[in-house]
């Protein structure tokens, strides 16, 4: 059973395991439980066999009313997920109070919880060494080096690399085989309102240059929220405007294979159906831990707004892979932040800059990071050559706080520390 | 939620005819006007009234409702979480959650679920108290 009580991007991180676990030969089912907010979502999960709903604005308003209302409800919710039984093993990805202290309830031994939970004594607990890397680390760019769905996947014994691809809905694919019509498949163009603060230009002038330009035409899908937004670019620029349930979005994504996006949401879940995309992001270093999942170009500007041409050029690169741009590629890199999000050689998310040839000492400092905890989370001592790397060339802030760690990790770069000390 | 629907049409009426109030929620506990004048007089609420209160529900009344519904219904809805306390035991009974009824009816006020979780917590002889089913469950509730 797998706990996911968050937003729908956090949903998606359980797409690998849900996908691993479902696969497996002796697991009988897997089954979700999540939010009714959250339906959609984990409906979409690959491997997923049941989806179950806890009712997240009638627990609240019952408990504002009675605490007994919200726990005759809370209780008979559990009940009617179990339905007299237990799970076998309880997959916890969530790190709040609510599931932490549920998570033990759906099983009969405590040590079968994967991932953060509460034990009987109100202390949090973590089955893997990779949660407690987390709850430690946590979400902040400065100090993570982790996607965090490449942690939830190492905590839960799962692949790193594993695709977790959500399965196309065979009717809704039909219904995009009719949408889309005979034409090429259109470009789709996620916009936000928060986005024109930091853009340099509008969106308007984007989806209309892409259309004129791509040769292929462009649909708008409204992130949550931004259904306004999308009505005012498509007046204006004549594109089509796909309002569609997730289900029936994830298979236009997927067949369309092609989304430009400043909305995260969207990102992960283009991300969970395979295709390219082009994240462009405010500036800023990029976020580690929330990085959506590989093919993605994210674009943001080092020092000035991102220029319209700019975005274009790697677009058609990247999502309409037209040659011959390469040595523009190169000369438009200037002030900007342009990154490609793939797997490394250890099969963990990462970002690594496209315009520069040479490797990149930042990037091999971040997967020695990755490579110095993943061994720690297995057993495996430091390697010497990459503590060594860490020290000459680590970001201080990182390594500060790596070195109050009590695990062999903050050991070994403590005595590496005190041996380079002593040399010098 | 199915809230308590004070209407000033008596019971018998209500019982007789379904469809006279289409603003009546349906499956609300209703109550007649003269029920809940005795029952505000009384300080005494029927097992029903208790039960769908200690399930959520709130007092309610048509919008074009007169002054004497008004005011019975206020009057109602302050009088509810004391004089529903002597049937707590046995609505928490009834759905799984004794304890948690039990340590609510002693307090005069509903009291919050935090310090009502701290309260159900089990003793230890190793001193370190145990969480018990009820006690998680009231504790997962202060995460919401």
């Amino acid at each position: 059973m797998v706990l996911s009580l968050g937003t729908e991007t956090d949903v998606w991180n359980a797409a690998r395991i849900t996908a691993a676990w479902g696969a497996r030969r002796d697991v009988e089912s897997v089954e979700v439980v999540g939010w009714d907010l959250t339906h959609d979502a984990c409906a979409l999960l690959p491997g997923a066999s049941v989806v179950h709903d806890l009712p997240l604005s009638g627990l609240r308003i019952r408990a504002q009313r009675h605490p007994l209302a919200a726990a005759i409800a809370l209780k008979g919710a559990i009940e009617g997920i179990l339905a007299g039984q237990s799970f076998d093993a309880v997959l916890n990805m969530t790190y709040g109070g609510l599931a932490g202290h549920l998570a033990p309830m759906f099983t009969r031994d405590p040590h079968c919880v994967v991932g953060p939970f509460v034990d009987e004594t109100g202390q949090w607990r973590a089955s893997h060494p990779a949660f407690e890397y987390l709850a430690t680390w946590g979400i902040d760019p400065a100090l993570n080096v982790f996607a965090l769905q490449d942690v939830w996947s190492a905590g839960a014994l799962v692949r790193t690399d594993e695709a977790g691809l959500i399965a196309p809905d065979p009717v809704a694919d039909t219904l995009v085989e009719h949408g889309c019509g005979a034409g090429p498949t259109p470009v789709l163009v996620a916009p936000t309102r928060a986005s024109e603060a930091w853009l340099g230009f509008g969106w308007e002038a984007l989806v209309s240059s892409l259309a004129h330009s791509g040769g292929r035409p462009v649909m708008l899908v409204a992130p949550k929220g931004e259904e306004e937004l999308v009505e005012r670019i498509s007046d204006r620029t004549g594109a089509d405007v796909a309002r569609w349930p997730l289900r029936h979005t994830a298979a236009l994504i997927k067949r369309c294979g092609a989304v430009l996006t400043s909305d995260f949401g969207t990102a992960v879940l283009a991300a969970r159906t395979g295709v390219r995309q082009v994240l462009l992001r405010p500036q800023g270093p990029i976020p580690l831990a929330a990085l959506p999942g590989p093919h993605i170009l994210t674009m943001s500007g080092a020092k000035r707004p991102l220029h319209l041409d700019a975005v274009l050029t790697h677009a058609a690169w990247y999502l309409l892979q037209q040659n011959g741009l390469e040595s523009h590629l190169h000369s438009a890199g200037d002030g900007l932040a342009v990154h490609e999000i793939g797997y490394d050689n250890g099969g963990c998310l990462g970002a690594s800059p496209v315009s520069n040839a040479e490797a990149d000492p930042a990037a091999s400092t971040l997967k020695a990071w990755r490579q110095v905890w993943r061994d720690a989370w297995v057993g495996l001592p430091p390697a010497r050559r990459a503590i060594d790397h860490l020290l000459k060339y680590g970001d201080s802030n990182r390594l500060g706080r790596a070195r109050l760690d009590r695990g062999p990790v903050g050991q070994a770069l403590r005595k590496a520390s005190q041996r380079r000390e002593a040399a010098a | 939620m199915i809230p308590v629907w004070v209407q000033r049409l008596p019971a018998i009426w209500i019982a007789f005819v379904p469809g006279l109030d289409p603003r009546m929620p349906p499956g609300a506990t209703v109550l007649s006007i003269a029920d809940a004048k005795t029952m505000v007089q009384n300080g005494q609420i029927s097992f029903d009234v208790a039960n769908a209160w200690a399930h959520g529900a709130a007092v309610e009344f048509a919008d074009d409702a007169p002054p004497e519904v008004r005011a019975v219904a206020g009057r109602l809805r302050l009088l509810l979480p004391e004089a529903s306390r002597p049937h707590l035991a046995e609505i928490g009974t009834r759905f799984g959650v004794p304890r948690i009824a039990t340590a609510m009816a002693v307090h005069a006020t509903p009291p919050s679920v935090a310090a009502l979780a701290q309260e159900l917590a089990e003793p230890h002889p190793d001193g370190v108290p145990r969480l018990s089913p009820e006690a998680r469950l009231l504790r997962a509730l202060t995460g919401l």
